[in-house]
């Protein structure tokens, strides 16, 4: 299996506070990673560094053979990166459908005739067909949710960056979020999955990788991480999860 | 139930709209041939002030860019006007064609500084480029310094004519939004009106959007200054370049709805009839509209359009793009 993504010696500091001192990791093609993590480990800014939104002040991001590193936010998305947001950032105005036409017409540079199409198919994909008409900010959580998942879909990612999707829902959607991601990995993309909820990575991925103080200090199979025991060192030290 | 009920619901607005615009149309074409004077004059205005209101929403409403410098663009064309009717001795309605041109090589020429700085400074950069624009017009001997120039060819044309000006230009002002909005590039705007950083992610270029609306908001302005001094009949630069017409502006936009095509008509209409009766009062005036704006913004952020949308839905130019359940069942049978 080839790597898809490969992270190398990635770090950044915030006036003199590193929060990522030097992660190392890879996604294969069609390969689910898990990230977690204590509050403040830095997976939010781990993925807002893949997807153009921080600069690192050094290390590689390697995409698809390319480094990206100084690659514009919309370049990033346009080479097949896609991303979720941890509070889903919808297009509150527009109707629920147009979120998705407008991010199909600029994520796949097509126009709004053949984007009509394939946004209708990532609506029955993440269960949105009933609601397309009605405005994105009158939502409830699970479907703003699932609305965020489409529209980073909608770019026709090979990479899709998830940040706490299944985050503040009920068991049963979390379940429902899950399906959703399932579906997706069954297309072929690769994912990063940041989750809270670890029986949700525990289920829908392939590895896990625990980040604390910087680093990426594991990387395993969800089964071998819950075993070890530097997961329960870093949450020990803990407050609370975020 | 009711969500299938949502999606099956047939588009009752095309029916409302196309009656709602044919009136519009009809009375505005004929309101000179049974309009008084006084009547004429004020719906001149009101097209007038829409046009720059939907140029100022274009910007401020749609995308993100707050310009507190849009007088400029009046200003350059109202002395267009003036250049070409009064110095060179040419037909008027060039003027109309240097206004536009002129405004957008401007924009053009100060996009690069301004583009440059963000959310409050970009306010104040173009401010400060409208108010030096206005200190080198009247160290400028071409356009007779701070005296400026009567405008006379204003006084060969009847209301009527005016009125068809002031009429033309609304138009232009009007389709090009809604044809903008119609468009691909529109739904982008949309996408950026909402939210600025998601529309990025998911593939609007910010910078491009927001340089191609500021050329055509400076271009359609320019034309309005033109008409709107045209109408005036004398400009010099204090008044051609004043803070005022951008602070109305801002109040049409703000009091009809910004990020709405329909606020600024609205406002427009509200804005010319509050001015008409707050004449007597010329020193309180902008005061009483700026308490006005005030109030409105905190009884109702989203201006007069924003209210009838919550309660309605209603749509006058048909921009909102809707999916039928039926479209659906058309992909899966496939």
């Amino acid at each position: 299996m080839e790597a898809i993504l490969k992270v190398k010696d990635l770090g950044i500091a915030f006036g003199g506070n590193k929060v990522l001192d030097s992660v190392n990791f890879y996604v294969n093609e069609g390969e689910v990673l898990g990230i977690m993590g204590p509050n403040g480990a830095g997976k939010t800014v781990l993925l807002n560094i893949i997807s153009g939104i921080l600069k690192a002040d050094h290390g590689e991001i390697i995409f698809l053979g390319q480094n990206i590193l100084k690659e514009s936010i919309t370049a990033r998305t346009a080479m097949g990166i896609g991303r979720t947001f941890q509070v889903p950032r919808a297009f509150e105005h527009m109707s629920v459908y147009e979120n998705i036409l407008a991010s199909v017409v600029y994520g796949q540079k097509v126009s709004e005739k053949a984007a009509a199409v394939k946004a209708r198919e990532i609506l029955k994909l993440v269960k949105l067909e009933e609601r397309a008409n009605e405005p994105a900010g009158k939502l409830r959580l699970i479907n703003r949710k699932r609305l965020e998942i489409g529209a980073a879909l909608a770019s026709d990612p090979k990479l899709l960056l998830l940040d706490e999707v299944a985050g503040g829902l009920t068991n049963a959607e979390v379940n429902e979020i899950l399906e959703i991601v399932k579906t997706i990995k069954g297309r072929g993309v690769s994912i990063i999955w940041i989750e809270h909820i670890i029986q949700t990575l525990m289920e829908g991925t392939d590895r896990i990788m625990l980040l604390a103080n910087g680093r990426d200090l594991l990387t395993d199979t969800p089964e071998e991480v819950m075993k070890s025991s530097i997961v329960n060192e870093v949450y020990m030290g803990a407050e609370e999860d975020d | 139930m009711a969500d299938k009920n949502m999606l099956k619901q047939k588009d009752a607005m095309p029916k409302v709209r196309w009656i709602s615009l044919a009136v519009a149309v009809v009375v505005l074409v004929s309101l000179p041939f049974w309009g008084g004077d006084y009547i004429v004059n004020i719906f001149t205005l009101i097209l007038m002030y829409m046009a720059i209101g939907e140029m100022w929403n274009l910007l401020g409403g749609y995308a993100g860019l707050v310009s507190l410098g849009s007088q400029a663009f009046i200003g350059l064309g109202g002395y267009s006007l003036a250049i070409v009717s009064q110095v060179l001795k040419l037909p008027f309605l060039l003027g109309f064609l240097l206004a536009a041109i002129v405004s957008v090589i401007f924009a053009l020429l100060i996009s690069f500084p301004i583009f440059n700085m963000k959310d409050v400074y970009f306010t104040i950069g173009t401010w400060l480029v409208a108010e030096a624009l206005c200190v080198f017009f009247q160290t400028w001997g071409f356009v007779n310094y701070n005296v400026g120039f009567n405008i006379t060819v204003a006084r060969t044309l009847g209301a009527t004519a005016m009125y068809f000006i002031a009429f033309g230009v609304a138009v232009i002002a009007l389709l090009a939004v809604v044809l903008i909005l119609r468009s691909k590039f529109g739904l982008g705007l949309m996408a950026m009106r909402d939210n600025e950083a998601a529309s990025e992610i998911r593939g609007v270029k910010l910078y491009r959007s927001k340089l191609i609306c500021f050329l055509i908001s400076a271009a359609i302005t320019g034309l309005a200054g033109a008409a709107l001094y045209l109408n005036l009949s004398y400009i010099k630069p204090t008044v051609g370049f004043s803070i005022d017409w951008t602070v109305s502006m801002v109040f049409i936009a703000v009091i009809g709805g910004m990020g709405t095509i329909e606020g600024p008509i609205i406002g427009a209409i509200v804005f010319v009839i509050l001015r008409q009766l707050l004449y007597n009062f010329s020193g309180f005036s902008m005061l009483i509209l700026g308490v006005i704006a005030v109030v409105m913004i905190l009884v109702a952020p989203k201006g007069i359009m924003g209210l009838i949308n919550k309660k309605s839905g209603f749509d006058l130019f048909g921009v909102k793009r809707k999916v039928k359940i039926s479209d659906f069942q058309t992909n899966e049978d496939n």
